[in-house]
């Protein structure tokens, strides 16, 4: 699933540049995003406790803005320390996701100042947990292949575009292993491995996830722009027959967002 | 115009509101009551133990008989005391739990282990290894009978050999016309280590052994078994194609009792001593409210024969250990008796 992903994303790069080239009315940008954040998570499958911690959030995107499309390839991540107190003790544990994923969006509405946006994305995402403390069965890795329905808001005043960006999961596979923190190390004597990851396998699983985004864009005099805007979002494995491992986490961040316009 | 201005004040609404969510979506952690705790415990084992049929353990009526001891507001020392009891019922060396003050452990296992071990570590080292002996990534290693037979005691799976290392040794004794694999009190470690011992041994792609896991929650909700092969040979000129007595006992478990099962698929090998202590599982390990951790298996492991040895791994050849003959005479009755098998070979 991920060479799909990766394969169309640089099918889209390498493709649409140069439809771009006739068409002057497209932008291309690419968009450069850091930020900070707090998240989040609980895995059943190897903890009935919530693990809070502070986290980073880089990212990239190209960007190609047509008057009616809007089309992004993005590559996002988050990754963090997280920690949990228990009386004098504390649990330390790390985790993230990387994402990798197309969206589309379409405008449906369109007046001098507002401007109202539907669309889709893909994406595929990769996450892994480290919690030291489990010995030597610490490491979890999921899989999250997810199609999200997407609707986007913005309002123009002067050169500044305030934004509300919705994205909903509709439907996703996804992959957690078995036992959340198998001991994978013992197990590469064979195929068990597979076995164990693909335990907790979902197809077609619903809304298992949702995003937020609200911000505000400064379009800058030479085409360039920077903005600023707050994330939350919510990604869960929530299948019946997972119960027992159920994988769930939350993120809010603050993002930084520079611009580039490449033409 | 006006229904376009009540969406987007429905998509600003909801994109603000929804900034709290996880709070509905995800609930409260469960409380670390002791009752809670001790409920969390029994039905994760309830859920994911996977040895419940060679144990013939009634895990409900373990959970009706312990459950009344078990009341908010009793001490950690004597919710642990509770908690142990429950586990130890399953006698088993891959369950433990972890309290930041006491660990619990299949007392039974240990007990028989050091009652019963089939080894005597200062006969070994004074009258066989001897001085001078090699010591290669966690093997120790020398000739025996004038350098016919190649001992090699190796005290844990833990210790990474890799299977160059390991044909260094052989290639050490080329006048070896057989091979000792003493892993007696071996307790096990990593997997990895059995397979490049074994990359040394002679392979036609035989079936070494089959696995499953558990994927339910009920106690005989199990994967397809799953079989595992030899592992490919990559230099067939340096495989050691002559005889390997595996030395066992008591003291051997997990990886340790895994490489006792392979030993079924080898020609050249032949299993020797006591019966091993089991452990054919492979463990993970969680958290309970409270923040203790608990280790269990959740795989089941069937032999070549068909059987399931989670209870321990009998010997082709069983030879138990004169313990008196060691202390008295200092020699090891079984290391002597597996030289005669090779010799005799």
């Amino acid at each position: 699933m991920n060479r799909l992903f990766v394969t169309t994303l640089f099918i889209l790069i390498a493709v649409t540049p140069l439809r771009a080239e006739c068409d002057s009315s497209a932008h291309w940008y690419i968009n450069l995003q850091g930020g900070i954040g707090y998240g989040l998570y609980r895995d059943l499958g190897a903890s009935p406790l919530t693990y809070r911690g502070l986290q980073l959030h880089p990212g990239i995107s190209l960007l190609l803005q047509k008057p009616d499309w809007r089309y992004e390839a993005m590559f996002q991540a988050d990754g963090g320390a997280y920690g949990l107190r228990l009386g004098v003790d504390y649990i330390q544990a790390y985790g993230g996701h990387p994402r990798l994923g197309i969206r589309a969006l379409h405008n449906v509405f369109d007046n001098s100042h507002w401007h109202l946006w539907a669309g889709g994305s893909v994406e595929d995402l990769f996450d892994i947990r480290y919690n030291a403390s489990l010995g030597n069965a610490s490491a979890a890795f999921g899989n999250f292949a997810r199609l999200n329905v997407e609707s986007c808001v913005e309002y123009s005043l002067c050169r500044w575009l305030f934004y509300a960006h919705i994205q909903l999961n509709a439907l996703s596979l996804h992959m957690r292993p078995g036992f959340a923190y198998m001991d994978n190390f013992d197990q590469n004597i064979a195929s068990p491995t597979a076995n164990t990851f693909d335990q907790y396998r979902s197809y077609l699983a619903i809304a298992t996830g949702a995003m937020t985004d609200v911000g505000a864009t400064l379009m800058l005099a030479n085409g360039n722009r920077i903005g600023v805007s707050y994330r939350w979002s919510y990604l869960t494995s929530r299948t019946t027959h997972a119960a027992p491992h159920l994988f769930e986490c939350a993120d809010h961040a603050l993002l930084f967002l520079i611009g580039l316009k490449l033409n | 115009m006006k229904n376009n201005f009540h969406i987007t004040t429905l998509l600003l609404f909801i994109a603000l509101g929804s900034t709290s969510c996880e709070r509905v979506l995800m609930s409260d952690d469960l409380q670390a009551t002791a009752p809670n705790t001790f409920d969390y415990l029994w039905q994760r084992f309830d859920q994911q133990y996977s040895m419940f049929d060679v144990k013939g353990v009634d895990w409900q009526a373990v959970y009706d008989s312990l459950r009344p001891r078990v009341y908010g507001g009793m001490t950690a020392d004597s919710l642990f005391a509770v908690c142990a009891t429950m586990l130890g019922v399953l006698n088993d060396g891959h369950v433990n739990l972890y309290a930041g003050f006491d660990v619990s452990r299949a007392d039974s296992l240990y007990y028989r282990f050091y009652s019963q071990g089939g080894i005597d570590v200062n006969t070994v080292v004074l009258n066989y290894l001897g001085i001078g002996y090699h010591s290669t990534a966690g093997m120790a290693h020398t000739g025996l009978c004038d350098g016919k037979v190649l001992y090699i005691y190796y005290g844990s799976f833990s210790n990474t050999v890799s299977t160059s290392l390991f044909r260094r040794i052989i290639m050490s004794y080329p006048d070896a016309q057989g091979m000792i694999l003493d892993l007696r009190g071996n307790g096990g470690g990593s997997l990895s280590n059995v397979i490049n011992i074994l990359k040394m041994m002679p392979s036609h792609g035989q079936r070494l052994y089959s696995s499953q896991i558990k994927s339910g929650s009920a106690h005989d909700d199990f994967t397809p078994w799953v079989d595992t092969y030899a592992p490919d040979v990559s230099d067939d000129t340096t495989l050691f194609t002559r005889p390997v007595v595996v030395l066992v006992d008591r003291g051997c478990f997990s990886a340790t009792s895994v490489f006792a099962i392979c030993t079924q698929a080898y020609d050249n090998m032949v299993l020797m001593g006591d019966t091993t202590s089991g452990g054919l599982g492979l463990p993970t390990m969680g958290y309970l409210p409270n923040g203790w951790r608990y280790r269990l298996p959740v795989t089941r492991t069937k032999a070549l024969d068909g059987n399931n040895y989670e209870n321990g791994v009998p010997p082709d050849i069983l030879l138990p250990f004169d313990r008196q003959l060691a202390q008295t005479l200092g020699r090891d009755n079984v290391i002597d008796s597996a030289c005669s098998i090779i010799l005799k070979r």
